[in-house]
């Protein structure tokens, strides 16, 4: 291959193994999972992971989640530290403009309006699956991806999948990788939970889904472990 | 503040760079995912510095980037043109990008001062250029030519450029690429150029 690519680590234990050495940079991945499989956690760390390298990165919240309820309920991860927030990773509630009626255009100039403000390495829209109900929804997502790439930076996108749907379809088609969480209930009646690289432009990544752990350390990967 | 420190550490290199010799083609070489930082501090400085005007070949992405990122932080741009080779207007309301194949095309009609192709901020078309009082043209990214390009016509678009800038005394160009991003691409322009001006990779955490 005549093209280099850059790899940010994602601070997952386990992933960057998966998929020589971390995510594509400049890049747009999904990260799809229902409910408890990690999907946030997943993407705080790979946020950490930057900070803790001086690397600045915005947390774009969709839900109007205010940011005490993100820490306090994060606090007990070790990679979570509140000396981060303010400097290397700045928190956006973004929940009140997305209430307004309309297309995407105030969105996609207040992420702009952010980006230029502190031109981060690492971003985060946490879940972009909540935007599905507004008008131009699919034309958003090419231009918001695209948009995300020429500001170089590498975008972890979240989306809750839907009873029925293996991932949310409309996001995976415009995205440079997708990486799905699940979780089944296994022979001892255990609930356990598993990661699948399905895809990874640019990338020789480990396929089928290994088995995850959540700790104090976040979300973690056991390659090769009780595979899917 | 460290951000600070490093765009004075990126002027000082260039300018001293600059000044204690007669060359007039450069690559600014950075590491991977810091050419917009990069094209942003050399653009502010020599728009708060230079005379003359300047000119913006955009490649890698669309101009509106860098636009809004120097409007962003009130630098004047009413001497800074855009030539835009990354952004073609796909018609419609809503617009779109894609990538415009470079020929010689764009090379010739900036040399006879036709300008279809050039804009000034906010998308507006310049009515006369003077390449006389052109100070400097920075060109983001060239390392992506290959992508959509033949080796023959990039050597033909860097010579064309090589031209422009010798027949223009004051005028200097500057290649800001990524070193590793195509090693075959970047060893094909250091023949195309003067010098190699290097950005150390602590300098862009």
């Amino acid at each position: 291959m005549s093209y280099n690519i850059s790899r940010v680590e994602s601070g997952v234990g386990g992933l960057d193994d998966m998929m020589e050495g971390g995510y594509p940079f400049p890049s747009s991945i999904l990260i799809a999972g229902s409910a408890g499989t990690g999907k946030t956690t997943l993407a705080l760390q790979f946020l950490t992971a930057g900070a803790a390298n001086g690397e600045r990165g915005i947390y774009f919240a969709t839900l109007s989640e205010p940011i005490q309820w993100l820490l306090r309920f994060t606090e007990g991860y070790k990679f979570m530290k509140k000396e981060y927030f303010g400097e290397e990773l700045i928190y956006q509630d973004m929940g009140g403009l997305l209430k307004k009626k309309g297309d995407f255009s105030e969105f996609m100039k207040a992420v702009e309006e952010c980006i230029t403000e502190y031109m981060p390495q690492r971003i985060v829209i946490d879940p972009v699956t909540v935007l599905t109900k507004k008008k131009g929804y699919r034309e958003f997502l090419f231009d918001l991806s695209l948009a995300l790439k020429n500001w170089e930076t590498t975008t972890l996108l979240t989306g809750e999948v839907q009873p029925g749907e293996m991932y949310p379809v409309e996001v995976a088609y415009v995205v440079d990788g997708v990486v799905l969480l699940s979780s089944r209930v296994g022979k001892e009646g255990s609930r356990q939970r598993f990661l699948e690289i399905l895809k990874m432009r640019g990338t020789k990544h480990i396929t089928g889904g290994h088995m995850t752990s959540i700790s104090e350390d976040g979300v973690q990967v056991q390659v090769g472990m009780g595979m899917l | 503040m460290a951000r600070d420190l490093t765009a004075s550490n990126i002027i000082e290199t260039i300018e001293e760079s600059v000044a204690r010799t007669d060359a007039k083609r450069f690559i600014v070489s950075v590491k991977s995912g810091k050419i917009v930082h990069v094209n942003l501090t050399i653009l502010s400085h020599f728009l708060k510095t230079r005379k003359g005007s300047g000119l913006y070949i955009s490649i890698d992405r669309p101009h509106k980037y860098i636009e809004l990122l120097l409007r962003k932080k009130d630098i004047p741009q009413d001497r800074l043109y855009y030539a835009d080779i990354a952004t073609r207007r796909a018609g419609g309301e809503r617009g779109g990008y894609s990538i415009l194949s470079i020929g010689g095309f764009l090379w010739l009609k900036i040399m006879t001062n036709s300008f279809e192709d050039l804009y000034i901020a906010n998308g507006k078309k310049p009515e006369k250029i003077d390449l006389f009082d052109m100070d400097f043209v920075l060109i983001d990214n060239a390392a992506v030519l290959p992508a959509f390009n033949s080796m023959d016509s990039i050597r033909e678009f860097f010579g064309e450029l090589g031209n422009l800038v010798k027949d223009h005394q004051r005028m200097k160009a500057y290649f800001v690429v990524p070193k590793d991003l195509h090693p075959k691409m970047f060893e094909t322009l250091r023949n195309f150029v003067d010098k190699i001006l290097e950005i150390p990779d602590e300098w862009l955490q």
